[in-house]
């Protein structure tokens, strides 16, 4: 596999402008170069001289809507997160550490939950945080989960062998630490498909945050165990499926084009679940559900629009009778996984996101769908409606 | 994934043969590899400008005749003077139905709308707000004695002097005033992204409204009308009018260099209708293969697969190629050949040697302008030599007509997009 | 340093000088220093722009003469001097990036043996390296190499140096006249006493009285010969260079074997170049010669021997011009060419006094050249003054860039490297505050709209193709299409042409650009060129009516054809 770092994909750049309409950041934030010259145009002048290096590089969020829109097929969002990997300088934060390792932070918070979603919702605990930090106080903390999803996984779930197939599932951090409801909703939509599930024997965060803090090093020893462990849950099942869009994109794409992690043999088999269900569907598999008289509005997360693949979700939800779908426009929500989080970005995130609150608010949909899980957060904190993966409404949809 | 009709390439023809499925009550999907040369177009359609031979076209309706005796393999006249003629007619009707306030028509000939480089350039239908120019008796008609034109200051994409010298080349005068806002300021300190259309989400603020109505206000005094680059108005499309109301005057827009607000603006209404009528868009994909079937009089589409999809294809009854030429990458070429990107469709002529593909004269014809598929009347294809059943093409993919010297890009697109979505939903 | 801001000056008409000059390439600009630094009034007169012959259509590479190493020991001893002079006093016009010559499976190993003691005898401290060092050394190289030898190299940017020249020269008194053509010698009684020339944008005439007319036109040298009436033989060659979008390489990669077609691979700037092909051309085809496809095609193939990437990277430009090689005048035959510098005294070759030619030579050896010629000028208008180009620094290069970064206002980092990679320690004297200080006119090179500003207040731009080789404006993968727009408008905003004209410069730079595109419309650069003729014909409206009827603005009308012609250092 050739080394992401010589990849001269940015050469198809034509310096049309296309990405510079799309990138929710340029509009947010005037510091930002905005994707062309801080992609395939600095690409060009970095490749002379790193003096050519610029820190603005550090606000793109990576939501790839660039890519989406380039007619060249410019990585863009790589070109830039290779970049930053290359040149940006390297000084330790604890914030973005705590941030970004969410494996480790995930693990020590779930231990503590109840006392860490306290502490977190204290007022000097978010000063503390604030002023030492440097995330915002305003900001909502995800709640911790005192059970893992995986701890209560190995505490009695429901037998997994009597049916048709089996597949893999990787639940993500999210959904261990702060949402085990997601992972056992999972759990039940493709048991009612017909899939019995399996866990990875172990799992590491996918990578995505630790790349965004700079942690590039941290980011591929993640992959390369989520690797071995996804070619060894390949040897018993056909497929490892998530639910999360953000760890499908980066597993998928970025192991390859950004860590340099070969995934060739089985970029395939790794798979968003909702996709396999709508798979399943077309397989002649049909849930029973019972109506569900509300209306949602689905939000197209930035890697579930890279990804392509909401026509899948939408077609799901569309068989919950009753329920009413309301497509928004898609947008950024501008959380970007830890970007909002981090002080310095969070006032160009809420602008970012500004849209889609108010499209959100104006569709009055009771509900947002989304498949990202830090979309969840900044829609819930911002526009106040609550935010579901749609593997939870379809769950809870499920007759029986 | 099961459709009515699978569309491949979501530009200008891409978008009006969804559109006009999906009204026609077929499911639909777009396939879009990215988006598309809309966003620097110059937002007006042209219909024929220019025929093969130079000659300038004032009335296109009368120039076809002359078109299809020295173009025979141009689109036009394949389709045939009636179906083009007719199809024309029905996308006036459809720009009008979608709410895409437009004016022109073929019934009165090209009028001529003021290019960046202050050139009058004749074109079919052009936005309400943007500066257009009749023609009477083979002349222009500049219907203004005195206009101002009111830039933002600093903008490098938009020259108020050279876009003036149209005006004045036709006896107008012209002031030139400029204006700016803290917050453009604030982007303005930005090497690279003081960009037309980033400066139209900040002008498109109402919290700027004030201070823009008072700028025009300002520059209208003393003069008939007010042109100002196209910097907003790109989600706010009643801003124009609430200045317009304001000053008292006409204030049109004048496209810009790229990206080009009103190109961009149609792009995204037209996404819009597409959704709206409950098309399915497959952003940022691309057809990388596809299975076929020989029937007894030709070949058949059975379905398509793409990068993003893989193992899942999407099959449609019947199949629209929207690809676009070589930027779009309808077609693709290297160093030895040239062939159209998804189907290996038949080409209208064979590109011949590399040698031949340009001319080193920049100004003269250059026969890669023409490359593209070969269509029958009503813009079904052909795979080595036999019809396609179910294929249909639109738009820049088509061979045998040079967009850019003919002035017919955009014409050839919506008579081709909507002769091919026709024939779908008459079941030709 | 020089406080001053410098500039080329403006179109001062003198009636009588000591010396004129004819030709505007790096030996003219060089010249036209030293004469001025030794106390000479002097004037240069360039029919087009500066450097726009061989100067400015070579690879720039500034070999310390490896690559003649084996087969012609002065030459490379001559580089390897200049070499080191060049590194003292042009510091911002040359990049250090040292050299690879590697040897391929086909290739002979015994080459590079002969070719490391050849170095050693001249000089060239010459590095064989393990072929597997090396592949990692220079991970674009072909990885099948089996030999590869190190040797210092670089390379100097060709219009960057005449400029620094020009503009050192102008400082001492001489004039700078671009666009100014010389139409004839004026010869009374055996003696050359001054030159016609046309002025090519006020078209008019006027005669110039000179002690000495010196001939250092390039491949033109012929023809500014034959005004004179004396024979200078030159043999045109055509030489094809082929422009990628990005620097595939860090090392100049060479093939360790007889020189031949093809085997330099380049980087420059944001570039890389690989040259060149060899055709003989006829005389009175040097100013339209153009590039074939066989010639891109061998560009191609044998640049994908040293790198092969070339086969898939992004080309940009292809474009050739004639070598100037001369007759060598120990020779009777006159068949065979000269490959070392060639000073010739027409009083003593031709009996015609005050007419001097300077020809032959490299790009490199510019400066000695210019030495020799204005060595001869002392003897014989009896003056002693010493030569001191080889100490002095050329404007820009007085100051490191790391101090000279420091002297920059803060602007944004990519537009200040950017700057002081282009102009040195000039680069204080662009404008560092206000909106064109921040304001990129061309996005693919930054360059700023004050650098565009300084450039047309100072350096002598007279349209925009002039711009492009002052600051690289359209020099990028987009070949203009971007920025074209927008450094028109400020040439209008500055008085270099009316709005209304804006068109026919477009016109002009848009068929410019096109002759080094077309040779190359196949894939990304097809998709580009699609591009800007949608945008410029289709949006904009520029079509051949906005051309004056057989005449590219600004330049001559004999050069209308072909602006982009020939190659300097010829590769041997």
């Amino acid at each position: 596999m050739r080394n992401p770092l010589l990849d001269t994909n940015f050469e198809a750049c034509t310096k049309c402008t296309i990405c510079t309409e799309y990138c929710p950041v340029s509009e947010a934030n005037p510091a930002f170069a905005g994707p062309k010259q801080s992609g395939p145009d600095g690409e060009r002048q970095r490749l002379r001289d790193a003096s050519f290096y610029n820190e603005t590089l550090k606000h793109c969020t990576n939501c790839k809507r660039c890519e989406v829109a380039c007619p060249s097929d410019v990585r863009i969002g790589d070109v830039i997160a290779l970049a930053r990997e290359k040149h940006a300088k390297r000084s330790f934060s604890p914030r973005d550490a705590i941030l970004s390792h969410t494996d480790f932070t995930g693990s020590l918070c779930s231990s503590l939950a109840p006392a860490v979603n306290f502490v977190c919702g204290l007022k000097p605990a978010r000063y503390f945080m604030e002023k030492f930090l440097g995330i915002p106080a305003w900001r909502t903390f995800p709640k911790y989960s005192w059970q893992t999803f995986r701890s209560r996984w190995f505490n009695g779930a429901p037998p997994q062998d009597e049916y048709d197939e089996t597949v893999s599932f990787f639940h993500g951090c999210f959904a261990n630490y702060n949402n085990p409801s997601l992972g056992i909703d999972s759990v039940r939509l493709l048991n009612a498909l017909g899939a019995g599930v399996r866990l990875l024997e172990e799992e590491r965060c996918c990578g995505v945050p630790l790349m965004a803090s700079g942690f590039f090093d941290d980011a591929k020893k993640n992959a390369l165990a989520n690797k071995a462990e996804i070619e060894r849950a390949l040897e018993k099942t056909d497929k490892v499926l998530c639910a999360s869009s953000t760890c499908v994109m980066t597993v998928r794409d970025e192991y390859p084009d950004v860590l340099g992690v070969d995934n060739a043999a089985w970029r395939d088999k790794f798979d968003l679940l909702t996709r396999h269900a709508y798979r399943l569907l077309e397989r002649g598999k049909t849930p029973r559900f019972k109506p569900l008289e509300i209306t949602v509005a689905y939000h197209t997360a930035c890697h579930m629009e890279k990804l392509g693949w909401s026509a899948y979700s939408i077609e799901l939800l569309k068989l919950v009778p009753g329920l009413k779908i309301i497509l928004l426009p898609s947008q950024c929500c501008g959380i970007a996984g830890t970007y909002g989080f981090k002080r310095e970005n969070s006032e160009t995130a809420q602008k970012i996101g500004e849209g889609l609150f108010s499209d959100i608010r104006d569709s009055k949909a009771e509900l947002v769908v989304s498949e990202c899980e830090t979309c969840k957060m900044q829609i819930e904190m911002s526009a106040g409606v609550p935010c579901e993966n749609p593997v939870t409404v379809l769950a809870r949809a499920l007759a029986g | 994934m099961r459709f009515d009709a699978v569309v491949i390439g979501g530009g200008l023809a891409g978008h009006a043969a969804a559109i006009s499925l999906s009204e026609a009550g077929k499911s639909c999907v777009l396939i879009s590899a990215g988006q598309s040369a809309m966003h620097f177009s110059s937002g007006s359609m042209d219909f024929l400008h220019t025929l093969p031979d130079g000659s300038p076209v004032l009335f296109p309706e009368k120039s076809l005749d002359a078109l299809t005796a020295a173009a025979p393999a141009h689109p036009y006249s394949v389709a045939g003077k009636e179906r083009t003629l007719a199809m024309a007619l029905r996308a006036e009707k459809a720009f009008a139905r979608w709410g895409l306030r437009t004016e022109g028509s073929l019934a009165a000939g090209n009028h001529l709308r003021l290019s960046p480089m202050g050139k009058f350039i004749p074109t079919w239908l052009s936005f309400e707000d943007s500066v257009t120019v009749p023609v009477k008796d083979g002349k222009a008609v500049f219907p203004w004695k005195k206009v101002a034109i009111l830039s933002v200051r600093d903008f490098l994409d938009f020259s108020p002097e050279i876009a003036a010298s149209g005006p004045r080349a036709l006896g107008a005068e012209t002031v030139i005033v400029f204006f700016t806002l803290p917050a453009l300021e604030t982007l303005r300190a930005n090497p690279s992204e003081f960009r037309s259309i980033n400066i139209a989400r900040i002008l498109d603020k109402p919290e700027h409204k004030p201070r823009l109505a008072e700028a025009v206000r300002e520059a209208a005094k003393g003069v008939d009308a007010v042109f100002m680059p196209a910097v907003l108005c790109l989600n706010r499309e009643n801003l124009l009018d609430e200045l317009k109301t304001r000053a008292r005057k006409p204030v049109k827009l004048i496209s810009t260099m790229t990206p080009s607000l009103l190109g961009a603006r149609l792009a995204r209404k037209l996404s819009r209708i597409f959704l709206k009528n409950g098309g399915v868009l497959m952003p940022k994909d691309e057809v990388l293969g596809f299975e076929a079937r020989e029937t007894a009089d030709g070949v058949e589409i059975a379905n398509v697969r793409t990068r993003n999809h893989g193992d899942i294809a999407i099959s449609g009854k019947d199949y629209v190629l929207a690809t676009g030429s070589f930027f779009g990458r309808g077609l693709v070429s290297d160093r030895n050949g040239a062939r159209e990107a998804v189907f290996d469709l038949d080409l209208a002529e064979p590109p011949g040697p590399r040698e031949n593909w340009s001319s080193p004269d920049f100004f003269a014809p250059q026969p890669s302008s023409t490359f593209g598929v070969r269509v029958d009347a009503s813009f079904g294809t052909y795979m080595k030599g036999k019809p396609v059943k179910n294929l249909k093409a639109a738009g820049l993919v088509i061979g045998g007509f040079d967009p850019v010297r003919e002035g017919c890009g955009a014409g050839v697109s919506l008579v081709s997009a909507l002769a091919a979505a026709d024939a779908i939903a008459k079941g030709e | 340093m020089n406080n001053e801001k410098l500039f080329l000056g403006a179109r001062k008409r003198v009636r009588e000088t000591d010396a004129i000059i004819i030709g505007g390439g790096a030996t003219g600009a060089g010249l036209a220093r030293d004469l001025s630094r030794r106390g000479f009034e002097c004037v240069l007169f360039e029919r087009g722009d500066l450097a726009t012959g061989a100067t400015g259509r070579n690879h720039g590479r500034r070999h310390r003469g490896a690559r003649y190493a084996v087969t012609d020991q002065v030459s490379a001893e001559e580089c390897v001097k200049e070499n080191s002079i060049l590194r003292k006093i042009a510091r911002h016009c040359v990049e250090e990036t040292d050299g690879l010559f590697i040897t391929l499976p086909e290739d002979d190993l015994e080459y590079q043996k002969n070719f490391i003691v050849a170095c050693r005898a001249a000089g060239i401290s010459a590095e064989a390296l393990d072929p597997e060092f090396a592949k990692r050394l220079e991970p674009s190289a072909n990885q099948t190499l089996i030999g590869a030898v190190k040797v210092p190299d670089g390379v100097v940017d060709p219009f960057r140096l005449t400029v620094a020249n020009m503009l050192d020269a102008v400082s001492h008194g001489a004039l700078c006249h671009t666009y100014c053509e010389v139409t004839g010698i004026l010869v009374e009684n055996a003696v050359a006493t001054g030159v016609r020339v046309r002025d090519n944008l006020s078209r008019e005439e006027y005669e110039v009285r000179a002690k000495v007319v010196i001939n250092a036109s390039g491949i033109w040298g012929g023809r500014v010969g034959a005004m004179a009436g004396v024979e200078v033989k030159m043999f045109p060659t055509r030489g094809s260079l082929l422009i990628l979008g990005h620097r595939l390489n860090r090392l100049v990669i060479n093939r360790c074997r007889k020189p031949a077609d093809a085997d330099i691979l380049v980087p420059g700037d944001t570039v890389c170049l690989i040259g060149t092909t060899s055709i003989p051309i006829k005389f009175e085809e040097i100013d339209t010669t153009v590039s074939d496809r066989e010639e891109v095609d061998i560009l191609i193939r044998e640049g994908a021997l040293l790198c092969p990437e070339i086969e898939t990277a992004r080309k940009i430009r292809c474009y050739c011009g004639s070598r100037p090689l001369i007759a060598d005048e120990n020779d009777k035959t006159g068949r065979s060419t000269s490959r070392h510098i060639v000073l010739l005294d027409h009083e003593t070759r031709d009996g015609l006094k005050g007419f001097v030619t300077i020809s032959g030579g490299k790009l490199i050896t510019y400066r000695l050249m210019a030495e020799m010629t204005t060595d001869l000028v002392c003897r014989k208008l009896g003056k002693n003054v010493p030569c001191d180009t080889h100490s002095v620094p050329l404007p820009g290069s007085h100051e490191p860039p790391d101090k000279i970064l420091r002297k920059i206002a803060p602007l944004p980092p990519t537009i200040k490297a950017a700057i002081v990679h282009r102009h040195g320690d000039m680069a204080t004297d662009i404008a560092a505050e206000g909106a064109s200080a921040t304001s990129l006119v061309c996005e693919c090179e930054l360059v700023s709209a004050a650098e565009v500003e300084h450039a047309v207040d100072t350096l002598a731009v007279r349209n925009m193709t002039d711009l492009r080789r002052r600051v690289r404006v359209g020099m990028g993968p987009c070949q203009g299409e971007l920025c074209m727009s927008r450094a028109v408008g400020i040439l209008a905003d500055k008085g270099v042409c009316p709005p209304s004209g804006c068109p026919g410069e477009l016109a002009s730079f848009l068929v410019e650009r096109w002759k080094g595109i077309h040779p190359l419309t196949w894939g990304e650069t097809l998709r580009e060129s699609e591009f800007i003729m949608w945008l410029y014909q289709g949006v904009c409206g520029i079509g051949p009516s906005d051309l004056e009827p057989g005449r590219v603005p600004g330049e001559a009308p004999g050069e209308a054809a072909s602006t982009e012609t020939p190659p300097g250092a010829p590769p041997g």
